[in-house]
């Protein structure tokens, strides 16, 4: 390979290098400084406490979803940003109720406001099943079986499709009889561990 | 500011010497056995010696052989000297810093044990291309002269102490050095906390930022691998996460210089943007594809603290606070190592200046007037010899796989302690000590796990369950202690306290798995279910 067409190369991987440290090392701008508003990471404010309040949600939602009346309305909060730098302390971005009714937040934070839906929380409460039930003091012989019971069950919500809302519900309600079992499954699970862990 | 840096730069200085010690010893002593008990020749042959299977072979010793970045550079440099191609030397320095078997154990147990497999794979993907490539364009120098091997015997032992510690206070010395001191400046250039907010899935420019920090920090394969884990705990980006492994585990700015002087500008830029270009590709091919199911993004990482600065500015009493944390550290990570490292830069700095020295290195290199072998003491070749060094040592990894990932019985009782002062520092607002803590009790969290996985060949997605619940609590006690909220301390620390009860429980009532039947298991999955 000649001299010249070495020194070409070079050029062009210096190129690329300095293009990949530019990327990288570029300044970072805030959100008020780029105008865009960057949305949370998905939050858990609407995960249950423990395993019986879940099991009674999920009850209820189905109870919505299979009901003649009206689907009830999202859920819907509001969280303020909260920047923590305290010296000594890592300074990063965690998230915090609000009432915006009660109470007014600070000069220049960061509000966003979080809607659920009722297919979304009847996901992600049937994921959270497991992991809220290894927060309690559920056998391992039961907690597999509420593994088994929200692995069931995800798959099956996984299945159900439609545009919208009413869509996906109308298909709910065609389904109606398997969630109902599952869900009984989960009761009785939850009931002879009530006292333990309510 | 001047104390703020030269704190800041002390203690992650002393913390990078204590993590590196173990690793650049063992590198010491395989390149000593290659130099002293292979030559060259044999060396050549171990590695393929230019075949096809050199660049696989090289990946494979890398993957077995328990080395860093740091500690890998004494061995590449023994192996540019025995004149193995340079395609093979890529491969072997960029798997061995990656890979052993107990950073694969520990990163086994962090995420879906496919994404530690695909990362293996993407890495060999990595060497192959990179070395393939280096052996298509730049021939391999001239081999120089080969010294004459040692006689076998008390002088042959004798030699490879003194190639270990010619190789520390020389020229792998420097550059070792000259990597940790590097990685020491960017850890200080950058304010504590930096990165946090940078590594979401959800950022593009993740892998990207990653691999341009990364590339000159120096971080152990186990250190790698827990923030691999953390960072699929916190559904962080996965590209990201690939960048850290191969760019931050696998070099170092030490290794970059070994290549500079050794091959020259030219050949290093292209083979550092391949090398980048590459792995950054990869990140973004497998990002997506791997990403954890069911982990809600935690919108921050943890991941790089350790790479940043280790004060915020403006805090003070910096002296005491650095000393008292050295401290700490030294009594969780020392391992005894440390001692033996500088016990041999002690020795190759100051026994030199002594007449003996010169006696005892002509006494080294020349041949035996004694009878060497005959009756019992038969005279094992030099191969067989060098053989089992580097078997012992991937034995002696293996072996300290065990001893690192104890079984919960032993486990336990220290981890009851950690996790008690994490309660108690928590709850008496000791913002710093329990944070310090929090880390260790996560660290033994992971190291339960491995120990029952590496007992059982899997661990019950029971057990799995409660310690990630564990580990959950614990993220969520260093979130208030980080924001120092006295308010909601004393409800957290309880629930903490609560969820290690139960998962000691869990671990405690272990069944004892008869050996036919986990050799079945063992055939069925090799893996740990998830």
């Amino acid at each position: 390979m000649s001299v010249k067409r070495q020194h070409g190369y070079l050029a062009v991987l210096i190129c690329m290098l300095g293009m990949v440290f530019l990327a990288g090392c570029e300044k970072k701008q805030s959100a008020a400084e780029t105008g865009e508003a960057k949305g949370p990471p998905k939050l858990a404010f609407h995960k249950p406490r423990n395993f019986g309040l879940a099991v009674e949600r999920i009850r209820e939602i189905h109870k919505s979803l299979v009901g003649e009346e009206e689907m009830a309305a999202p859920i819907s909060y509001t969280v303020v940003e909260v920047n923590h730098a305290h010296p000594g302390g890592s300074p990063h971005v965690h998230y915090e109720l609000i009432d915006l009714e009660t109470e007014t937040p600070a000069d220049g934070a960061v509000t966003h406001s979080i809607s659920i839906d009722a297919f979304t929380e009847l996901n992600d409460v049937v994921k959270w099943l497991p992991n809220i039930a290894s927060d309690s003091d559920m056998g391992p012989k039961e907690w597999k079986q509420v593994k088994e019971a929200a692995d069931q069950l995800t798959a099956q919500l996984e299945k159900l499709t439609g545009e919208n809302s009413a869509a996906k519900r109308k298909n709910y309600q065609t389904e109606a009889e398997s969630f109902d079992k599952a869900i009984g499954k989960l009761e009785a699970l939850a009931k002879p561990n009530a006292a333990a862990i309510l | 500011m001047l104390e703020y840096y030269f704190y800041g730069a002390g203690l992650r200085l002393g913390q990078s010497i204590v993590y590196a010690s173990l690793w650049i010893v063992i590198g010491l002593l395989i390149a000593a056995v290659f130099r002293c008990m292979l030559g060259p020749e044999k060396v050549r042959t171990l590695f393929g010696d230019g075949t096809r299977r050199g660049i696989l072979t090289g990946w494979l010793i890398g993957m077995l052989l328990p080395v860093c970045s740091l500690g890998v550079i004494p061995i590449v440099r023994e192996l540019q000297r025995s004149g193995v191609k340079g395609g093979t030397i890529i491969a072997f320095a960029l798997t061995a810093p990656l890979f052993n078997p107990m950073s694969v154990l520990y990163g086994l147990t962090l995420s879906d044990p496919i994404a530690i497999i695909c990362f293996s794979l993407c890495a060999l993907v990595i060497v192959s291309f990179l070395g393939l490539l280096w052996d298509r364009f730049f021939a391999t120098p001239p081999i120089e002269q080969p010294e004459p091997l040692p006689t076998p015997g008390i002088k042959r032992i004798a030699a490879v102490g003194h190639n270990m510690i010619r190789e520390i206070t020389g020229a792998s010395g420097a550059y070792i050095l000259f990597g940790i001191l590097c990685s020491v400046l960017i850890a200080v250039s950058f304010e504590k906390g930096h990165l946090q907010g940078e590594v979401e899935r959800d950022n593009w420019k993740a892998p990207i930022t990653v691999a341009a920090i990364a590339l000159p920090i120096y971080s152990t394969p186990l250190l790698a691998m827990s923030q691999i884990g953390g960072m699929f705990q916190h559904g962080n980006s996965i590209g990201a996460a690939f960048s850290l492994l191969i760019l931050g585990a696998g070099t170092n700015m030490g290794l970059v210089a070994w290549f500079i002087r050794s091959f020259g500008w030219v050949r290093t830029l292209s083979f550092l943007i391949m090398l980048a270009v590459t792995t950054i590709g990869l990140a973004y091919a497998i990002s997506e594809p791997l990403y954890p199911k069911g982990i809600e993004a935690a919108g921050h990482s943890h991941a790089f603290d350790v790479y940043n600065h280790p004060f915020h500015y403006g805090q003070t009493d910096l002296s005491h606070v650095a000393l008292n944390r050295m401290k700490e550290f030294w009594k969780a990570h020392e391992l005894g190592v440390t001692w033996v490292l500088g016990g041999l830069v002690f020795v190759g700095l100051v026994l030199p200046r002594f007449r003996f020295w010169e006696k005892f290195e002509s006494w080294i290199q020349s041949p035996s007037d004694e009878k060497v072998g005959g009756g019992i003491d038969i005279l094992i070749p030099d191969w067989v010899l060098g053989a089992t060094v580097v078997a012992g040592l991937v034995a002696a990894s293996v072996a300290g796989a065990y001893l690192f990932y104890p079984s919960p019985d032993e486990l336990l009782p220290d981890m009851f302690n950690v996790n008690t002062e994490c309660v108690l520092e928590s709850k008496n607002e000791q913002w710093e000590s329990a944070e310090k803590w929090i880390g260790f009790a996560d660290d033994l969290s992971r190291r339960l796990e491995v120990g029952v996985f590496l007992r059982n060949g899997s661990v019950d997605p029971f057990k799995s369950a409660k310690a990630k619940t564990y580990r959950e609590k614990l993220d969520l006690v260093k979130q208030a202690v980080e924001q120092r909220d006295a308010e909601r301390i004393d409800e957290l620390a309880m629930d903490l306290s609560n969820a290690y009860t139960r998962m000691s429980k869990a671990f405690k009532e272990e069944e004892i798995i008869p050996i036919e039947q986990l050799m079945k298991k063992r055939r069925r999955s090799p893996l740990p279910q998830k």
